[in-house]
Protein backbone atom coordinates (compact mmCIF):
# COMPACT_ATOMS: atom_id res chain seq x y z
CA UNK A 1 0.00 0.00 0.00
CA UNK A 2 2.79 2.40 0.93
CA UNK A 3 4.70 1.60 -2.24
CA UNK A 4 1.51 2.20 -4.24
CA UNK A 5 1.04 5.55 -2.52
CA UNK A 6 4.58 6.58 -3.33
CA UNK A 7 4.08 5.66 -6.98
CA UNK A 8 0.67 7.21 -7.52
CA UNK A 9 0.49 10.01 -4.98
CA UNK A 10 -2.65 11.26 -3.32
CA UNK A 11 -4.65 12.04 -6.48
CA UNK A 12 -3.55 8.89 -8.26
CA UNK A 13 -4.66 6.71 -5.38
CA UNK A 14 -8.10 8.36 -5.30
CA UNK A 15 -8.46 7.89 -9.08
CA UNK A 16 -7.42 4.26 -8.77
CA UNK A 17 -9.98 3.76 -5.98
CA UNK A 18 -12.77 5.29 -8.07
CA UNK A 19 -11.84 3.18 -11.11
CA UNK A 20 -11.72 -0.06 -9.09
CA UNK A 21 -15.06 0.73 -7.42
CA UNK A 22 -16.71 1.64 -10.74
CA UNK A 23 -15.40 -1.52 -12.42
CA UNK A 24 -16.54 -3.68 -9.52
CA UNK A 25 -20.01 -2.10 -9.65
CA UNK A 26 -20.26 -2.42 -13.45
CA UNK A 27 -18.83 -5.93 -13.50
CA UNK A 28 -21.33 -7.26 -10.95
CA UNK A 29 -24.26 -5.23 -12.29
CA UNK A 30 -26.11 -8.19 -13.90
CA UNK A 31 -26.26 -9.88 -10.46
CA UNK A 32 -28.29 -7.11 -8.87
CA UNK A 33 -30.04 -5.63 -11.89
CA UNK A 34 -31.98 -7.55 -14.51
CA UNK A 35 -30.14 -6.39 -17.65
CA UNK A 36 -32.75 -8.08 -19.88
CA UNK A 37 -35.75 -6.33 -18.38
CA UNK A 38 -34.14 -2.96 -17.69
CA UNK A 39 -33.18 -0.53 -20.45
CA UNK A 40 -29.98 0.11 -18.48
CA UNK A 41 -28.61 -3.21 -19.73
CA UNK A 42 -28.91 -2.23 -23.38
CA UNK A 43 -27.79 1.32 -22.64
CA UNK A 44 -24.54 0.20 -21.03
CA UNK A 45 -23.98 -2.46 -23.72
CA UNK A 46 -24.27 0.03 -26.57
CA UNK A 47 -22.24 2.63 -24.64
CA UNK A 48 -19.39 0.11 -24.35
CA UNK A 49 -19.56 -0.71 -28.08
CA UNK A 50 -19.39 3.02 -28.86
CA UNK A 51 -16.63 3.59 -26.33
CA UNK A 52 -14.42 0.95 -27.97
CA UNK A 53 -14.80 2.68 -31.35
CA UNK A 54 -14.37 6.09 -29.70
CA UNK A 55 -11.05 5.15 -28.05
CA UNK A 56 -9.80 3.99 -31.45
CA UNK A 57 -10.72 7.31 -33.03
CA UNK A 58 -9.18 9.06 -30.04
CA UNK A 59 -5.88 7.29 -30.75
CA UNK A 60 -5.63 8.32 -34.40
CA UNK A 61 -7.32 11.73 -34.18
CA UNK A 62 -6.92 12.83 -30.57
CA UNK A 63 -3.36 11.67 -29.96
CA UNK A 64 -1.93 11.51 -33.49
CA UNK A 65 -3.87 14.44 -34.99
CA UNK A 66 -5.00 12.59 -38.13
CA UNK A 67 -8.72 13.20 -38.55
CA UNK A 68 -9.94 9.97 -40.15
CA UNK A 69 -13.53 9.78 -41.35
CA UNK A 70 -13.49 6.10 -42.28
CA UNK A 71 -14.42 4.55 -38.93
CA UNK A 72 -17.78 3.18 -40.05
CA UNK A 73 -16.10 1.18 -42.82
CA UNK A 74 -13.84 -0.56 -40.31
CA UNK A 75 -16.78 -1.16 -37.97
CA UNK A 76 -18.82 -2.76 -40.77
CA UNK A 77 -15.83 -4.76 -42.03
CA UNK A 78 -15.38 -6.15 -38.53
CA UNK A 79 -19.03 -7.18 -38.30
CA UNK A 80 -19.00 -8.79 -41.75
CA UNK A 81 -15.68 -10.55 -41.11
CA UNK A 82 -17.08 -12.15 -37.97
CA UNK A 83 -20.31 -13.17 -39.74
CA UNK A 84 -18.55 -14.45 -42.85
CA UNK A 85 -16.17 -16.63 -40.84
CA UNK A 86 -19.02 -17.95 -38.69
CA UNK A 87 -21.16 -18.86 -41.70
CA UNK A 88 -18.23 -20.65 -43.28
CA UNK A 89 -17.56 -22.62 -40.16
CA UNK A 90 -14.19 -21.06 -39.38
CA UNK A 91 -13.57 -20.67 -35.66
CA UNK A 92 -14.24 -22.71 -32.57
CA UNK A 93 -17.52 -21.70 -30.96
CA UNK A 94 -18.67 -18.99 -33.39
CA UNK A 95 -20.80 -17.22 -30.77
CA UNK A 96 -18.50 -14.74 -29.01
CA UNK A 97 -15.54 -16.73 -30.23
CA UNK A 98 -12.39 -14.85 -29.22
CA UNK A 99 -10.45 -15.89 -32.34
CA UNK A 100 -13.26 -14.71 -34.60
CA UNK A 101 -13.43 -11.39 -32.79
CA UNK A 102 -9.69 -10.86 -33.00
CA UNK A 103 -9.69 -11.68 -36.72
CA UNK A 104 -12.65 -9.29 -37.09
CA UNK A 105 -10.30 -6.62 -35.73
CA UNK A 106 -7.28 -7.68 -37.76
CA UNK A 107 -9.07 -7.65 -41.13
CA UNK A 108 -9.99 -3.94 -40.99
CA UNK A 109 -6.56 -3.22 -39.49
CA UNK A 110 -4.95 -4.71 -42.62
CA UNK A 111 -7.27 -2.67 -44.86
CA UNK A 112 -6.39 0.41 -42.79
CA UNK A 113 -2.66 -0.26 -43.22
CA UNK A 114 -3.04 -0.40 -46.99
CA UNK A 115 -5.25 2.71 -47.08
CA UNK A 116 -2.85 4.34 -44.63
CA UNK A 117 0.22 3.69 -46.77
CA UNK A 118 -1.61 5.19 -49.75
CA UNK A 119 -3.30 8.16 -48.07
CA UNK A 120 -1.30 9.07 -44.97
CA UNK A 121 1.89 9.46 -46.99
CA UNK A 122 0.23 11.90 -49.39
CA UNK A 123 -2.66 13.64 -47.67
CA UNK A 124 -2.92 15.84 -44.62
CA UNK A 125 -5.68 17.72 -42.85
CA UNK A 126 -9.00 18.08 -44.66
CA UNK A 127 -7.74 16.11 -47.67
CA UNK A 128 -6.98 13.13 -45.49
CA UNK A 129 -10.43 13.38 -43.90
CA UNK A 130 -12.21 13.46 -47.26
CA UNK A 131 -9.95 10.73 -48.63
CA UNK A 132 -10.80 8.33 -45.80
CA UNK A 133 -14.50 9.23 -46.04
CA UNK A 134 -14.49 8.57 -49.78
CA UNK A 135 -12.80 5.18 -49.38
CA UNK A 136 -15.24 4.26 -46.61
CA UNK A 137 -18.18 4.99 -48.92
CA UNK A 138 -16.57 2.83 -51.60
CA UNK A 139 -16.36 -0.07 -49.12
CA UNK A 140 -20.03 0.46 -48.25
CA UNK A 141 -21.07 0.37 -51.90
CA UNK A 142 -18.97 -2.76 -52.51
CA UNK A 143 -20.93 -4.53 -49.78
CA UNK A 144 -24.29 -3.33 -51.11
CA UNK A 145 -23.35 -4.48 -54.63
CA UNK A 146 -21.51 -7.57 -53.44
CA UNK A 147 -24.18 -9.99 -54.71
CA UNK A 148 -23.98 -13.50 -53.27
CA UNK A 149 -20.66 -12.91 -51.52
CA UNK A 150 -21.93 -10.19 -49.18
CA UNK A 151 -25.65 -10.80 -49.42
CA UNK A 152 -26.12 -7.43 -51.12
CA UNK A 153 -28.38 -4.82 -49.57
CA UNK A 154 -30.30 -7.50 -47.66
CA UNK A 155 -27.17 -8.59 -45.90
CA UNK A 156 -26.62 -11.92 -44.16
CA UNK A 157 -28.41 -13.81 -41.41
CA UNK A 158 -26.79 -15.57 -38.48
CA UNK A 159 -28.39 -18.19 -36.25
CA UNK A 160 -30.36 -16.05 -33.77
CA UNK A 161 -31.25 -19.01 -31.59
CA UNK A 162 -27.92 -18.42 -29.86
CA UNK A 163 -29.41 -15.45 -28.08
CA UNK A 164 -30.21 -16.30 -24.49
CA UNK A 165 -29.69 -13.17 -22.41
CA UNK A 166 -28.28 -9.62 -22.57
CA UNK A 167 -25.91 -10.64 -19.77
CA UNK A 168 -23.23 -12.14 -21.98
CA UNK A 169 -23.46 -9.16 -24.36
CA UNK A 170 -23.10 -6.78 -21.49
CA UNK A 171 -20.06 -8.52 -20.06
CA UNK A 172 -18.25 -8.96 -23.36
CA UNK A 173 -18.83 -5.34 -24.41
CA UNK A 174 -17.76 -4.07 -20.99
CA UNK A 175 -14.59 -6.18 -20.97
CA UNK A 176 -13.64 -5.11 -24.49
CA UNK A 177 -14.30 -1.41 -23.75
CA UNK A 178 -12.22 -1.58 -20.58
CA UNK A 179 -9.38 -3.38 -22.37
CA UNK A 180 -9.54 -0.89 -25.28
CA UNK A 181 -9.36 2.05 -22.88
CA UNK A 182 -6.52 0.44 -20.95
CA UNK A 183 -4.63 -0.35 -24.16
CA UNK A 184 -4.93 3.19 -25.50
CA UNK A 185 -3.90 4.57 -22.10
CA UNK A 186 -0.80 2.36 -21.92
CA UNK A 187 0.12 3.07 -25.55
CA UNK A 188 -0.12 6.81 -25.14
CA UNK A 189 2.02 6.76 -22.00
CA UNK A 190 4.75 4.70 -23.65
CA UNK A 191 7.44 5.94 -26.00
CA UNK A 192 5.04 4.98 -28.82
CA UNK A 193 2.74 7.68 -27.45
CA UNK A 194 5.57 10.23 -27.57
CA UNK A 195 5.88 9.64 -31.32
CA UNK A 196 2.11 9.99 -31.84
CA UNK A 197 1.90 13.23 -29.87
CA UNK A 198 4.98 14.62 -31.59
CA UNK A 199 3.36 13.91 -34.98
CA UNK A 200 0.17 15.61 -33.81
CA UNK A 201 2.11 18.69 -32.69
CA UNK A 202 4.34 19.03 -35.75
CA UNK A 203 5.02 16.17 -38.13
CA UNK A 204 7.91 17.85 -39.95
CA UNK A 205 9.67 18.60 -36.70
CA UNK A 206 8.95 15.04 -35.51
CA UNK A 207 10.56 13.67 -38.68
CA UNK A 208 13.67 15.77 -38.27
CA UNK A 209 13.97 14.49 -34.69
CA UNK A 210 14.09 10.94 -35.97
CA UNK A 211 10.46 9.82 -35.88
CA UNK A 212 9.44 7.66 -38.85
CA UNK A 213 6.23 9.63 -39.28
CA UNK A 214 4.49 7.42 -41.85
CA UNK A 215 5.16 4.26 -39.85
CA UNK A 216 3.62 5.63 -36.66
CA UNK A 217 0.67 7.21 -38.47
CA UNK A 218 -0.10 3.89 -40.17
CA UNK A 219 0.30 1.94 -36.91
CA UNK A 220 -2.08 4.28 -35.05
CA UNK A 221 -4.54 4.12 -37.94
CA UNK A 222 -4.40 0.31 -38.02
CA UNK A 223 -4.94 0.10 -34.27
CA UNK A 224 -7.93 2.40 -34.42
CA UNK A 225 -9.35 0.23 -37.21
CA UNK A 226 -8.71 -2.85 -35.09
CA UNK A 227 -10.81 -1.44 -32.25
CA UNK A 228 -13.60 -0.39 -34.63
CA UNK A 229 -13.64 -3.89 -36.17
CA UNK A 230 -13.67 -5.55 -32.77
CA UNK A 231 -16.63 -3.41 -31.71
CA UNK A 232 -18.30 -4.20 -35.04
CA UNK A 233 -18.04 -7.93 -34.36
CA UNK A 234 -19.76 -7.52 -30.98
CA UNK A 235 -22.55 -5.50 -32.54
CA UNK A 236 -22.83 -8.11 -35.29
CA UNK A 237 -23.42 -10.78 -32.64
CA UNK A 238 -26.20 -8.61 -31.27
CA UNK A 239 -27.87 -7.96 -34.61
CA UNK A 240 -27.75 -11.51 -36.05
CA UNK A 241 -29.00 -9.89 -39.26
CA UNK A 242 -26.21 -7.82 -40.80
CA UNK A 243 -27.04 -5.39 -43.57
CA UNK A 244 -24.81 -2.66 -45.01
CA UNK A 245 -27.25 0.06 -44.00
CA UNK A 246 -26.92 -0.83 -40.33
CA UNK A 247 -23.27 -1.82 -39.81
CA UNK A 248 -21.85 0.72 -42.29
CA UNK A 249 -24.17 3.41 -40.94
CA UNK A 250 -22.55 6.84 -40.66
CA UNK A 251 -23.63 6.91 -37.02
CA UNK A 252 -20.69 4.59 -36.35
CA UNK A 253 -18.54 7.43 -37.64
CA UNK A 254 -20.17 10.52 -36.15
CA UNK A 255 -21.33 9.34 -32.74
CA UNK A 256 -17.90 8.16 -31.56
CA UNK A 257 -16.42 11.46 -32.79
CA UNK A 258 -19.04 13.39 -30.85
CA UNK A 259 -18.29 11.31 -27.75
CA UNK A 260 -14.56 11.98 -27.97
CA UNK A 261 -14.98 15.68 -28.72
CA UNK A 262 -17.56 16.20 -25.99
CA UNK A 263 -15.50 14.35 -23.40
CA UNK A 264 -12.13 15.77 -24.38
CA UNK A 265 -10.01 14.90 -27.43
CA UNK A 266 -6.64 13.38 -26.62
CA UNK A 267 -7.55 12.48 -23.04
CA UNK A 268 -8.25 8.97 -21.80
CA UNK A 269 -11.23 9.65 -19.51
CA UNK A 270 -12.88 12.11 -21.91
CA UNK A 271 -14.28 9.45 -24.29
CA UNK A 272 -15.61 7.46 -21.31
CA UNK A 273 -17.59 10.44 -20.00
CA UNK A 274 -18.54 11.47 -23.53
CA UNK A 275 -19.90 8.06 -24.47
CA UNK A 276 -21.95 7.74 -21.26
CA UNK A 277 -23.53 11.17 -21.84
CA UNK A 278 -24.05 10.83 -25.60
CA UNK A 279 -25.61 7.36 -25.45
CA UNK A 280 -28.09 8.67 -22.90
CA UNK A 281 -28.83 11.71 -25.06
CA UNK A 282 -29.36 9.55 -28.14
CA UNK A 283 -31.61 7.16 -26.24
CA UNK A 284 -33.81 10.00 -24.98
CA UNK A 285 -33.55 11.76 -28.32
CA UNK A 286 -34.96 8.64 -29.97
CA UNK A 287 -37.81 8.47 -27.49
CA UNK A 288 -38.79 12.15 -27.56
CA UNK A 289 -37.74 13.31 -31.02
CA UNK A 290 -37.98 10.06 -32.98
CA UNK A 291 -36.57 10.33 -36.49
CA UNK A 292 -35.45 13.91 -35.88
CA UNK A 293 -32.85 13.08 -33.32
CA UNK A 294 -29.86 13.12 -35.73
CA UNK A 295 -30.61 16.85 -36.19
CA UNK A 296 -30.41 17.20 -32.47
CA UNK A 297 -27.06 15.32 -32.36
CA UNK A 298 -25.66 17.39 -35.21
CA UNK A 299 -26.63 20.53 -33.35
CA UNK A 300 -24.86 19.21 -30.27
CA UNK A 301 -21.63 18.61 -32.24
CA UNK A 302 -21.67 22.20 -33.48
CA UNK A 303 -22.33 23.59 -30.01
CA UNK A 304 -19.52 21.59 -28.42
CA UNK A 305 -16.98 22.49 -31.12
CA UNK A 306 -17.92 26.16 -30.86
CA UNK A 307 -18.08 26.63 -27.11
CA UNK A 308 -15.88 23.97 -25.55
CA UNK A 309 -13.26 22.72 -28.02
CA UNK A 310 -11.39 21.04 -25.16
CA UNK A 311 -14.50 19.07 -24.17
CA UNK A 312 -15.48 18.31 -20.60
CA UNK A 313 -11.91 17.31 -19.68
CA UNK A 314 -10.74 20.64 -21.10
CA UNK A 315 -13.06 22.44 -18.71
CA UNK A 316 -11.95 20.25 -15.82
CA UNK A 317 -8.27 20.94 -16.47
CA UNK A 318 -8.92 24.64 -16.90
CA UNK A 319 -10.66 24.94 -13.54
CA UNK A 320 -7.49 24.77 -11.41
CA UNK A 321 -5.73 27.16 -13.80
CA UNK A 322 -8.51 29.72 -13.38
CA UNK A 323 -8.26 29.24 -9.67
CA UNK A 324 -4.51 29.78 -9.70
CA UNK A 325 -4.86 32.83 -11.91
CA UNK A 326 -6.84 34.40 -9.11
CA UNK A 327 -3.87 33.85 -6.86
CA UNK A 328 -1.58 35.38 -9.46
CA UNK A 329 0.43 32.28 -10.39
CA UNK A 330 1.08 30.88 -13.85
CA UNK A 331 -0.60 27.67 -14.96
CA UNK A 332 1.75 24.97 -16.11
CA UNK A 333 -0.59 22.12 -16.90
CA UNK A 334 -2.79 21.33 -19.87
CA UNK A 335 -4.32 18.00 -20.87
CA UNK A 336 -1.97 15.63 -22.60
CA UNK B 1 37.40 10.79 -37.39
CA UNK B 2 39.91 13.51 -36.66
CA UNK B 3 39.14 17.20 -36.27
CA UNK B 4 39.34 18.93 -39.64
CA UNK B 5 38.25 15.99 -41.80
CA UNK B 6 35.36 16.83 -44.13
CA UNK B 7 32.02 15.98 -42.48
CA UNK B 8 29.32 17.55 -44.63
CA UNK B 9 29.98 18.34 -48.28
CA UNK B 10 27.48 20.08 -50.56
CA UNK B 11 28.39 19.87 -54.23
CA UNK B 12 26.71 21.97 -56.96
CA UNK B 13 23.37 21.95 -55.14
CA UNK B 14 20.43 23.56 -56.96
CA UNK B 15 16.90 24.23 -55.81
CA UNK B 16 14.11 26.17 -57.48
CA UNK B 17 10.57 26.97 -56.43
CA UNK B 18 8.56 27.35 -59.62
CA UNK B 19 10.56 29.83 -61.72
CA UNK B 20 12.54 31.12 -58.76
CA UNK B 21 16.10 29.80 -58.41
CA UNK B 22 16.59 29.81 -54.68
CA UNK B 23 19.88 27.89 -54.44
CA UNK B 24 22.32 28.20 -57.30
CA UNK B 25 25.22 25.78 -57.80
CA UNK B 26 26.08 25.84 -54.13
CA UNK B 27 29.31 24.23 -52.92
CA UNK B 28 29.71 24.18 -49.18
CA UNK B 29 31.65 22.23 -46.62
CA UNK B 30 31.67 21.70 -42.87
CA UNK B 31 34.57 19.82 -41.28
CA UNK B 32 34.73 17.74 -38.10
CA UNK B 33 34.50 19.87 -34.95
CA UNK B 34 34.34 23.07 -36.98
CA UNK B 35 31.99 25.98 -36.25
CA UNK B 36 30.82 27.46 -39.53
CA UNK B 37 28.65 30.54 -39.82
CA UNK B 38 26.23 31.15 -42.68
CA UNK B 39 25.13 34.72 -43.22
CA UNK B 40 23.31 36.57 -45.95
CA UNK B 41 20.46 39.04 -46.47
CA UNK B 42 16.77 38.12 -45.99
CA UNK B 43 15.59 35.59 -48.53
CA UNK B 44 19.15 34.66 -49.54
CA UNK B 45 18.29 30.96 -49.18
CA UNK B 46 19.94 30.12 -45.85
CA UNK B 47 16.99 28.27 -44.33
CA UNK B 48 16.46 26.51 -47.64
CA UNK B 49 19.98 25.08 -47.36
CA UNK B 50 19.05 23.58 -43.97
CA UNK B 51 15.83 22.20 -45.40
CA UNK B 52 17.80 20.57 -48.21
CA UNK B 53 20.37 19.05 -45.85
CA UNK B 54 17.64 17.63 -43.60
CA UNK B 55 15.59 16.44 -46.60
CA UNK B 56 12.56 18.57 -45.75
CA UNK B 57 12.93 19.75 -49.36
CA UNK B 58 14.21 17.62 -52.24
CA UNK B 59 17.08 19.13 -54.18
CA UNK B 60 16.81 19.51 -57.95
CA UNK B 61 20.40 18.58 -58.70
CA UNK B 62 23.75 18.24 -57.00
CA UNK B 63 24.88 16.10 -54.12
CA UNK B 64 25.00 16.28 -50.34
CA UNK B 65 27.48 13.94 -48.68
CA UNK B 66 27.75 13.28 -44.96
CA UNK B 67 30.87 11.37 -43.90
CA UNK B 68 31.35 10.49 -47.55
CA UNK B 69 27.87 8.99 -47.88
CA UNK B 70 25.26 10.49 -50.20
CA UNK B 71 22.32 11.61 -48.06
CA UNK B 72 20.23 13.55 -50.60
CA UNK B 73 16.92 11.73 -51.01
CA UNK B 74 17.01 9.93 -47.66
CA UNK B 75 13.90 10.51 -45.52
CA UNK B 76 14.34 13.16 -42.77
CA UNK B 77 14.31 10.68 -39.87
CA UNK B 78 17.21 8.70 -41.41
CA UNK B 79 19.24 11.89 -41.67
CA UNK B 80 18.65 12.49 -37.99
CA UNK B 81 19.79 8.93 -37.22
CA UNK B 82 23.02 9.51 -39.16
CA UNK B 83 23.88 12.34 -36.78
CA UNK B 84 22.52 15.62 -38.11
CA UNK B 85 20.33 17.61 -35.72
CA UNK B 86 18.72 20.98 -36.32
CA UNK B 87 16.75 23.83 -34.79
CA UNK B 88 14.15 25.91 -36.62
CA UNK B 89 14.07 29.64 -37.24
CA UNK B 90 10.47 29.67 -35.97
CA UNK B 91 10.74 27.27 -33.04
CA UNK B 92 9.06 23.94 -33.77
CA UNK B 93 9.11 22.24 -30.38
CA UNK B 94 6.07 20.11 -29.52
CA UNK B 95 4.09 22.82 -27.79
CA UNK B 96 1.53 20.79 -25.85
CA UNK B 97 4.14 18.43 -24.44
CA UNK B 98 6.31 18.97 -21.40
CA UNK B 99 9.95 20.03 -21.71
CA UNK B 100 10.98 16.55 -20.59
CA UNK B 101 8.74 14.77 -23.12
CA UNK B 102 10.00 16.99 -25.93
CA UNK B 103 13.60 16.03 -25.25
CA UNK B 104 12.67 12.42 -24.48
CA UNK B 105 10.98 12.11 -27.89
CA UNK B 106 14.14 13.30 -29.60
CA UNK B 107 16.22 10.94 -27.44
CA UNK B 108 14.04 7.85 -28.00
CA UNK B 109 13.75 8.32 -31.76
CA UNK B 110 17.14 9.90 -32.43
CA UNK B 111 18.80 6.60 -33.29
CA UNK B 112 20.59 3.89 -31.29
CA UNK B 113 23.31 5.02 -28.87
CA UNK B 114 25.42 3.67 -26.03
CA UNK B 115 23.64 5.80 -23.45
CA UNK B 116 19.99 5.09 -22.73
CA UNK B 117 17.42 7.62 -23.90
CA UNK B 118 16.77 8.57 -20.26
CA UNK B 119 20.43 9.37 -19.69
CA UNK B 120 20.63 11.36 -22.93
CA UNK B 121 17.52 13.33 -22.00
CA UNK B 122 18.92 14.22 -18.60
CA UNK B 123 22.31 15.20 -19.92
CA UNK B 124 20.79 17.35 -22.70
CA UNK B 125 18.54 19.14 -20.20
CA UNK B 126 21.51 19.73 -17.94
CA UNK B 127 23.64 21.12 -20.76
CA UNK B 128 21.03 23.77 -21.63
CA UNK B 129 20.12 24.31 -17.96
CA UNK B 130 16.46 23.45 -18.28
CA UNK B 131 16.31 20.63 -15.68
CA UNK B 132 14.30 22.79 -13.29
CA UNK B 133 11.64 23.34 -15.97
CA UNK B 134 11.35 19.70 -17.05
CA UNK B 135 7.63 19.48 -16.23
CA UNK B 136 6.64 22.78 -17.82
CA UNK B 137 4.53 22.57 -20.99
CA UNK B 138 6.59 23.90 -23.92
CA UNK B 139 3.85 26.39 -24.84
CA UNK B 140 4.42 28.14 -21.51
CA UNK B 141 8.14 28.73 -22.04
CA UNK B 142 9.66 32.07 -22.99
CA UNK B 143 11.12 32.37 -26.49
CA UNK B 144 14.61 32.09 -25.08
CA UNK B 145 13.78 28.87 -23.20
CA UNK B 146 12.10 27.44 -26.30
CA UNK B 147 15.31 28.01 -28.24
CA UNK B 148 17.25 26.24 -25.48
CA UNK B 149 14.68 23.44 -25.56
CA UNK B 150 15.17 22.96 -29.29
CA UNK B 151 18.91 22.81 -28.77
CA UNK B 152 18.41 20.19 -26.04
CA UNK B 153 16.22 18.19 -28.44
CA UNK B 154 19.01 18.35 -30.99
CA UNK B 155 21.62 17.25 -28.44
CA UNK B 156 19.51 14.30 -27.28
CA UNK B 157 20.25 12.41 -30.50
CA UNK B 158 24.02 12.79 -29.95
CA UNK B 159 24.61 14.49 -33.31
CA UNK B 160 28.00 15.03 -34.89
CA UNK B 161 26.62 18.07 -36.72
CA UNK B 162 24.07 20.52 -35.38
CA UNK B 163 22.36 23.08 -37.60
CA UNK B 164 21.24 26.25 -35.80
CA UNK B 165 18.83 28.54 -37.66
CA UNK B 166 19.06 32.04 -36.17
CA UNK B 167 19.03 30.94 -32.54
CA UNK B 168 19.60 34.53 -31.36
CA UNK B 169 16.76 36.21 -33.25
CA UNK B 170 14.36 38.07 -30.98
CA UNK B 171 16.36 37.53 -27.78
CA UNK B 172 17.49 40.22 -25.32
CA UNK B 173 21.18 40.94 -24.78
CA UNK B 174 21.27 38.92 -21.54
CA UNK B 175 19.50 35.99 -23.16
CA UNK B 176 21.96 36.09 -26.05
CA UNK B 177 24.86 36.01 -23.59
CA UNK B 178 23.33 33.05 -21.84
CA UNK B 179 22.76 31.19 -25.11
CA UNK B 180 26.37 31.79 -26.13
CA UNK B 181 27.59 30.43 -22.82
CA UNK B 182 25.44 27.34 -23.17
CA UNK B 183 26.52 26.66 -26.75
CA UNK B 184 30.18 27.21 -25.90
CA UNK B 185 30.05 24.87 -22.89
CA UNK B 186 28.14 22.23 -24.82
CA UNK B 187 30.52 22.37 -27.74
CA UNK B 188 33.42 22.05 -25.28
CA UNK B 189 31.93 18.84 -23.89
CA UNK B 190 30.51 17.18 -26.99
CA UNK B 191 32.94 18.13 -29.80
CA UNK B 192 30.37 18.26 -32.58
CA UNK B 193 30.39 20.57 -35.60
CA UNK B 194 28.05 23.52 -35.88
CA UNK B 195 26.57 25.15 -38.95
CA UNK B 196 25.10 28.39 -37.73
CA UNK B 197 22.77 30.75 -39.59
CA UNK B 198 22.67 34.17 -38.05
CA UNK B 199 21.42 37.61 -38.91
CA UNK B 200 23.43 39.38 -36.24
CA UNK B 201 26.67 39.28 -38.18
CA UNK B 202 28.95 40.45 -35.40
CA UNK B 203 27.79 37.65 -33.12
CA UNK B 204 28.72 35.01 -35.68
CA UNK B 205 31.99 36.61 -36.65
CA UNK B 206 33.27 36.34 -33.09
CA UNK B 207 32.33 32.75 -32.65
CA UNK B 208 33.00 30.94 -35.92
CA UNK B 209 36.07 29.34 -37.44
CA UNK B 210 34.80 30.12 -40.90
CA UNK B 211 31.89 32.03 -42.46
CA UNK B 212 30.03 31.47 -45.72
CA UNK B 213 27.99 34.25 -47.26
CA UNK B 214 24.90 33.60 -49.38
CA UNK B 215 23.29 36.13 -51.68
CA UNK B 216 20.42 35.22 -54.01
CA UNK B 217 21.17 31.57 -53.42
CA UNK B 218 24.80 31.75 -54.50
CA UNK B 219 27.87 31.69 -52.31
CA UNK B 220 29.68 34.99 -52.60
CA UNK B 221 32.31 34.45 -49.92
CA UNK B 222 33.68 31.63 -47.78
CA UNK B 223 36.62 32.42 -45.56
CA UNK B 224 37.74 33.16 -42.02
CA UNK B 225 35.60 35.81 -40.27
CA UNK B 226 38.09 38.69 -40.55
CA UNK B 227 38.47 38.24 -44.29
CA UNK B 228 34.71 38.01 -44.85
CA UNK B 229 34.07 41.16 -42.83
CA UNK B 230 36.11 43.28 -45.20
CA UNK B 231 35.17 41.54 -48.45
CA UNK B 232 33.69 44.22 -50.76
CA UNK B 233 31.17 41.75 -52.28
CA UNK B 234 29.82 40.99 -48.81
CA UNK B 235 29.54 44.62 -47.87
CA UNK B 236 27.69 45.26 -51.12
CA UNK B 237 25.26 42.41 -50.47
CA UNK B 238 24.46 43.80 -47.06
CA UNK B 239 24.36 47.50 -47.92
CA UNK B 240 22.92 47.08 -51.40
CA UNK B 241 25.50 49.29 -53.10
CA UNK B 242 29.16 48.99 -54.01
CA UNK B 243 31.52 50.29 -51.33
CA UNK B 244 33.29 53.44 -52.28
N1 LIG C 1 8.48 26.30 -49.68
C1 LIG C 1 8.77 27.37 -50.44
N2 LIG C 1 8.03 27.65 -51.53
C2 LIG C 1 8.30 28.71 -52.29
N3 LIG C 1 9.30 29.57 -52.07
C3 LIG C 1 10.08 29.34 -50.99
C4 LIG C 1 9.85 28.25 -50.12
N4 LIG C 1 10.78 28.27 -49.13
C5 LIG C 1 11.54 29.34 -49.38
N5 LIG C 1 11.13 29.99 -50.50
C6 LIG C 1 11.76 31.19 -51.07
O1 LIG C 1 13.12 30.95 -51.15
C7 LIG C 1 13.85 32.13 -50.87
C8 LIG C 1 14.85 31.83 -49.79
O2 LIG C 1 14.15 31.59 -48.57
P1 LIG C 1 14.89 31.22 -47.24
O3 LIG C 1 13.85 31.03 -46.19
O4 LIG C 1 15.81 30.10 -47.49
O5 LIG C 1 15.72 32.54 -46.93
P2 LIG C 1 16.61 32.89 -45.69
O6 LIG C 1 17.97 33.19 -46.22
O7 LIG C 1 16.49 31.88 -44.66
O8 LIG C 1 15.93 34.26 -45.21
P3 LIG C 1 15.71 34.84 -43.74
O9 LIG C 1 16.98 35.51 -43.37
O10 LIG C 1 14.61 35.82 -43.94
O11 LIG C 1 15.34 33.70 -42.88
C9 LIG C 1 12.84 33.19 -50.52
O12 LIG C 1 12.62 33.98 -51.66
C10 LIG C 1 11.62 32.40 -50.18
O13 LIG C 1 10.45 33.12 -50.48
MG1 LIG D 1 15.75 31.77 -42.76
Amino acid sequence: MKALYRRLGHKGLISLGIIVAALAALGTLPFWLDVDASYTGYYLFITCVYLTVAQGWNLIAGYTGQISLGTHAFFGLGAYTMAGLWLNGIGLYFFFDVTLMVVAGIAPAIVASIIGLLLLSRLKGDYLSFGTLGLAQIVYVLFVKGGKITGGANGIYLDASYFSSMRVYYWVALLVAVLATLAVWLLTRSSFGLALKAIREDDISAASHGVNVLKYKVLAFAMSAFLAGLAGSIYGYYLFHLEPASVFNMNWLFYPILMVVLGGTGTIIGPVIGSLICSALFAYGDIYFGGYHPIFSGFLIILVMRFMPGGIMGLVSKAPALWRKKEGAVATTTPE
Amino acid sequence: MAAGDPLLVLDKVNKRFGGLRVIVDLDFQVNEEEIVGMIGPNGAGKTTVFNLITSIYKLDSGSIKFRGREIAGLPPHKICHLGIARTYQLVRAFLKMSVHDNVMTAAVYGGAHELSSKERTLSALELVQLESKRDVIAAHLTLSDRRLLEIAMGLASMPSLILLDEPMAGLTATEIDNLFTVIRATKEERKFSILWIEHKVDAVLDFCDRVGVLDYGAKIADACPDEVACDPKVIEAYLGEPPT
